[in-house]
């Protein structure tokens, strides 16, 4: 006889325990303990959750831990990559000292003065398919599409200079030099264009002539600040 | 050997496992707690396969974890332990996924409706149709409340052992039956009889 586990605070629920006391026992499958030795005997201990639950986590967890890592690291050694992307005259002006004529060693020892000055040479050859006839106004945007078209072909030459007074007004092609760059004539066979402070950015053409220009003064305005931050740039290094 | 062995009790088979890593105490114990098990775990959660695999789970933590058995508690208790923590995580499981489809409101509706109108008393009789809405019913009671009414009721388990394997106080498993039983009752009335 069974023993009653049950008191009488219990008999108000008579009929659900009575319903599930009637239920049918659920046994285990007849293979259950044959399928259970075979695991043991082949070392299958982790459960098949517990397993994909590990390498779940291991696939999250490592490549987010690399990705981390590598951003850490990038941070790390080569500082902050905003600053290079806002300041693209440093980058500019390193490829521009690599190219052309005067291939100096030491580049980056050279004066911003000394580099601002060679950085408003103008470019040379190859403007001879592309020359355009009307030397005026057009003539910066013409040389701002020359280089475009082959950025890597700029090359510095010292003696071209534009007034910029009269690129802006449409009269001329000749550029003063700002803030110690010496008046530099124009050469009639030049066909290079000015340099060093326009962002070659394919929504710069579609600007009007007297937009451009104001951008190429906004631009030679901000040398000064550029400077400074060139030497503290030096300053960091050392 | 083998006759000595099945006449020992579990907690002094599971001592001789410890001891003499002795596979055949192993295999008895199996063959003993394998169906109380099934049971308990298949009134929890509901589904046949996934019981099976929990119980086989539950047995191979059982020979891994061996030597974490400590004799001063009963080994029944122990192992059901062992099986409802792996039975509830199953839950959490699938509560995760939105699985169970069982938690829907609609159904529960529909098994007061389906007893009103469909399962007239005389259909109901049926042992197989009565066990399947009972159990529907057992799946809508609330998981804390379930186990230990599983526990009671259905492996005849005392408080005292329910409230070792749950890890409650003993007022707690009290209190927490009688909800369940609550729950259920709602839930059952209308395949009652008047």
């Amino acid at each position: 006889m069974k023993k009653n586990i049950y008191n009488f605070n219990e008999e108000k629920f008579t009929n659900v325990i009575e319903t599930l006391k009637e239920l049918p026992k659920v046994n285990a499958p007849d293979d259950f303990e044959f399928n259970l030795m075979l695991k043991i005997q082949n070392g299958q201990f982790e459960t098949e959750k517990e397993e994909k639950r590990q390498s779940k986590l291991l696939w999250i967890l490592t490549p987010a831990a690399l990705v981390v890592t590598t951003v850490i690291l990038f941070i790390v050694f080569t500082g902050t990559p905003i600053n290079n992307q806002l300041n693209p005259i440093r980058e500019r002006g390193d490829i521009y000292s690599s190219l052309g004529g005067n291939s100096e060693p030491n580049v980056k020892k050279e004066s911003y003065a000394q580099k601002t000055v060679r950085e408003r040479s103008f470019v040379a050859d190859k403007s001879a398919k592309i020359q355009n006839e009307d030397n005026s106004l057009d003539e910066n945007g013409f040389l701002y599409q020359q280089y475009l078209a082959d950025p890597l072909s700029a090359v510095y030459k010292s003696n071209n200079s534009y007034k910029l007074d009269n690129l802006i007004n449409g009269k001329g092609s000749d550029l003063q030099g700002i803030r110690g760059a010496t008046n530099v004539k124009k050469e009639e066979q030049s066909n290079g264009y000015f340099m060093g402070d326009i962002f070659p950015e394919k929504s710069y053409i579609k600007k009007s002539p007297v937009n451009d220009k104001k951008a190429v003064i906004d631009s030679l305005k901000n040398l000064d600040s550029r400077n400074d931050t060139l030497k503290l740039k030096k300053n960091t290094k050392r | 050997m083998e006759k000595k062995l099945s006449d020992l009790t579990d907690e002094d088979l599971i001592k001789e496992f410890q001891d003499s890593n002795t596979l055949e105490a192993y295999e008895i114990l199996v063959k003993r707690y394998k169906d109380p098990l099934m049971n308990f775990v298949y009134r929890f959660i509901g589904d046949r396969d996934i019981s099976s695999d929990i119980v086989q789970d539950t047995m191979i933590k059982f020979y891994m974890n061996k030597d974490s058995y400590r004799s001063f508690a009963k080994f029944s208790t122990w192992i059901y332990t062992i099986a409802g923590n792996l039975a509830k995580n199953e839950l959490k499981r699938r509560k995760r996924r939105k699985i169970f489809s069982l938690e829907n409101d609609d159904d529960e509706k529909s098994i007061q409706v389906a007893d009103k109108t469909v399962i007239l008393p005389d259909v109901a009789a049926d042992s197989q149709i009565k066990s399947e809405i009972i159990q529907k019913a057992l799946s809508k009671v609330k998981d804390v409340y379930r186990d230990v009414v599983v526990l009671r009721d259905i492996q005849e388990l005392s408080y005292e052992e329910i409230a070792e394997i749950t890890g409650l106080s003993l007022g707690t498993v009290k209190s927490r039956i009688n909800r369940g039983r609550s729950q259920l009752q709602k839930l059952l009335k209308h395949i009652y009889k008047e």
